[in-house]
């Protein structure tokens, strides 16, 4: 019998959550090639999660994942439609959150600061469930649209 | 790559394949709505709860979440909700816990732990619960094992072992700051700042500071002052490789030490240092190593203790074909000074002491993982009693619809410093022994619908040579049993409401040989065990929130002390103003008017308190 480990639990969480976020949020068409590109930054705890998510379908296309240690160059993200920055590293994710646009891609993060530093959505735990909240400041202002039940589930 | 995630305190009880290279996937990533998400237990779901429900020893966690529901302030409060341990409230800074009989101040069958560093007195065995505390906010749970733990934790876990985990750096991180005010815990504050040190290095330092009144006019020795300060570092050197540094130096007061009031004063200070070391080699074998050095000097009248402890503990895990094994080596000296007055009644006043050990567990799964033996074996040597072989059986077996577990153990309790070196005339503790215990446990769990699950234990513990007073000294002239049921259940009535309900009884039989002076020590004993209890505990998510949680309990009469049987009720309301802001109302021991836990002279006074947290 195999199990699960608490953060292995956790990370099939939040790769539902992007799963189920993509199916509200519409990017503009120009940008798309039939594939939403998902990037990954930071240590890749998602593990086999992320095969499961590679290949689904959202409304404007498939999901194609990407996963970077780093990233040096703002262009190794162009492409990328969503952005989730993995781990609570202050000074690493404000370098990433740096070099991308932040109206064009959606950016997911971990960490309380999240937000504040402009990142749109930020997963939290909260009583031992994951949930998530939205930067207010950035409804309305983006490219990509959200739906409005998707912000009113967040809190 | 990935994080393990293995408690100490379950190493004893299951198998679970920990060194299993991929994560199942428990959800379905694609087919799970958003409110769906919302609700998922991460621990429901993870290898911890399943670990636990296949554990094959009568064990309980209290979770972080409960513990905040809950409003309370201190350890020994925190213990109360947890099904089969007996909490006796002797008087307002004073505590009698234990598991399954033998409570009282100096309760000294249960082993207990804060972070795998125990707080068990050598000195006079018992933890001296006013003096050991945490903030309650970074506990990330409370484990706890009703039965021996000899095997992996070695002598005087005789019956169970509780173990305080507290929350890494990463998980408190940012500030904490919390006030609390009541009538009779007038105040509590609690302090906490985390930060990123480096990366992959994560830090918290805190403080706290507590005051409880006295009883009242006419008890009034008893009223405590605590001030605690402390840290804790994770760095985390690479994948599945992590070193933790933490320690606390405090000090505390209870009432006046040279007040001739009926109850005694006290005082205690001390520190600790912690460091462990865990890692998984290349060849998938886990190590921890974790050394530690506790410091303490307590001062009650007649009696002042000054005393050092330095512990190693080097332990392993490893999975060999359908063998999961366990082992360690661990060493500890001991040195103090006891000094008493007027006349030197613990004699050498200076002493030294070793205690070495080393242990060893399979657990080897058979029919397709459905049925696990556990063997274990831990040897000790201590100054006190020599050589002590503690061995345990344990098996589990997994039916269709439930889990069926059944343990044999022996263990030991050894004589503490005051027992064994009092010499007052003719009166000696030279001629002391071991405490002896064997102890069989029976047990079944079983869920229903993923909305109740029930938890039974049945056990027989034999013993021997327990203490007894003699003219010449202590010896060990008592024997008996103790025969018990236990039964925790925990139902999910509704998504927003969740409650247990806990049930225990218990006969104790002891009788003293007959050539034994006391034989009213083994009747006082017997009489000092609740024969029922009864918790009902209720844990309502009215909104998103607020959150009322009500705690009943029943315990039924303690004879030897003349204590009624009683019942009494607990609140609490809390109100999550924002995200980082809550207030909480807690009442306590309310109902049924005042009552006596322990002493009859001490009536356990309702209280009402107020606390406000900012912070995560």
């Amino acid at each position: 019998m195999t199990t699960t480990s608490a953060q292995g639990v956790v990370y099939q969480i939040k790769a539902s959550y992007i799963y189920n976020f993509l199916q509200f949020v519409r990017f503009s068409e120009s940008t798309l090639s039939g594939r939403i590109n998902v990037c990954i930054v930071g240590e890749n705890k998602f593990g086999e999660a992320l095969d499961v998510l590679e290949g689904t379908d959202t409304p404007q296309g498939k999901i194609t994942i990407n996963v970077f240690d780093n990233i040096t160059e703002p262009m190794q993200i162009d492409a990328c439609q969503v952005l989730y920055i993995v781990g609570s590293d202050i000074v690493f994710s404000q370098q990433v959150l740096d070099k991308i646009n932040k109206e064009n891609i959606l950016s997911i993060g971990e960490f309380p600061e999240f937000i504040n530093m402009g990142g749109y959505i930020e997963l939290f735990l909260n009583d031992d469930s994951i949930r998530f909240r939205v930067n207010q400041k950035l409804v309305g202002q983006t490219q990509f649209k959200v739906a409005a039940q998707l912000l009113s589930l967040g809190e | 790559m990935r994080k393990l995630f293995v408690s100490q305190i379950l190493t004893l009880v299951f198998s679970a394949n920990v060194l299993a290279k991929s994560d199942n996937p428990v959800i379905d990533i694609t087919g799970t709505s958003l409110t769906e998400l919302f609700n998922l237990k991460i621990t429901s779901l993870s290898k911890k709860k399943q670990a636990l429900d296949k554990a094959a020893a009568a064990v309980y966690v209290l979770t972080h979440d409960e513990i905040d529901r809950m409003g309370v302030t201190t350890i020994a409060d925190a213990l109360r909700y947890i099904p089969g341990v007996e909490v006796a409230n002797i008087d307002a800074s004073r505590w009698a816990i234990s598991i399954r009989g033998f409570n009282g101040l100096a309760a000294n069958k249960l082993l207990v732990m804060i972070d795998g560093r125990s707080i068990y007195s050598p000195l006079f065995s018992g933890v001296i619960w006013a003096e050991k505390d945490v903030v309650l906010a970074d506990v990330e749970r409370i484990e706890v094992i009703r039965g021996p733990g000899g095997a992996i934790w070695g002598a005087n876990a005789v019956n169970g072992v509780i173990n305080i985990i507290t929350r890494k750096a990463q998980a408190t991180q940012g500030v904490l700051l919390e006030a609390g005010v009541g009538l009779e815990q007038s105040k509590v504050v609690n302090a906490r700042y985390g930060w990123q040190v480096a990366k992959d290095t994560y830090m918290r330092v805190y403080a706290k500071h507590r005051q409880h009144n006295s009883t009242s006019e006419q008890f009034n020795n008893d009223n405590n002052r605590h001030n605690q300060v402390g840290f804790r570092v994770d760095y985390d050197i690479a994948n599945d490789n992590s070193l933790t540094l933490q320690g606390d130096i405090y000090s505390g007061v209870i009432g006046e030490l040279s007040s001739q009031a009926t109850t005694d004063g006290q005082e205690q200070s001390g520190g600790n240092f912690l460091v462990n070391w865990r890692f998984t080699d290349d060849d998938n074998r886990q190590h921890k190593l974790q050394g530690y050095y506790d410091k303490t000097h307590l001062i009650v009248p007649m009696l002042e203790d000054e005393r050092e402890i330095w512990n190693i503990d080097y332990q392993f895990e490893q999975q060999w074909q359908q063998h999961a094994l366990v082992g360690g080596v661990g060493y500890r000296s001991l040195q103090d000074e006891v000094n008493t007055t007027p006349f030197d009644f613990i004699v050498p006043k200076v002493r030294d002491d070793e205690v070495i050990s080393a242990f060893i567990q399979d657990d080897l799964a058979l029919l397709n993982d459905d049925l696990h033996l556990i063997f274990g074996i831990k040897y000790e040597h201590n100054d006190y009693s020599g050589d002590e072989w503690l061995p345990n059986v344990r098996m589990s077996y997994q039916l269709p619809k439930s889990l069926v577990w059944a343990a044999w153990s022996k263990a030991v309790r050894v004589p503490t410093r005051v027992e064994s070196d009092i010499r007052y005339g003719p009166f000696s503790g030279e001629r002391l022994e071991s405490e002896r215990a064997n102890v069989y446990e029976l047990g079944w769990r079983k869920k229903w619908l993923d909305v109740w699950q029930l938890d039974a234990t049945v056990y027989s513990a034999q013993y021997e040579n327990l203490l007894s007073l003699e003219a010449d000294g202590y010896r060990n002239k008592v024997s008996g049993d103790v025969q018990g049921i236990e039964l925790s259940n925990s139902i999910q009535l509704q998504p927003s409401w969740l409650v247990r309900l806990n049930l225990s009884h218990a006969t104790m039989n002891l009788s003293t040989a007959s050539d034994s002076l006391s034989p009213d020590g083994a009747n006082i004993t017997q009489g000092q065990m609740p024969r029922n209890t009864a918790q009902v505990i209720s844990m309502w998510d009215i909104n998103k929130q607020w959150k009322f949680n009500s705690y009943l309990r029943y315990v039924d009469e303690l004879t030897s002390n003349n204590i009624d049987s009683y019942w009494t009720i607990d609140a609490t309301l809390q109100w999550q103003v924002s995200q980082r802001f809550s207030i909480k109302l807690a009442a306590r021991n309310i109902g049924n008017g005042s009552h006596q836990e322990w002493d009859t002279q001490v009536p356990v006074q309702q209280d009402v308190m107020l606390n406000l947290r900012w912070g995560i």
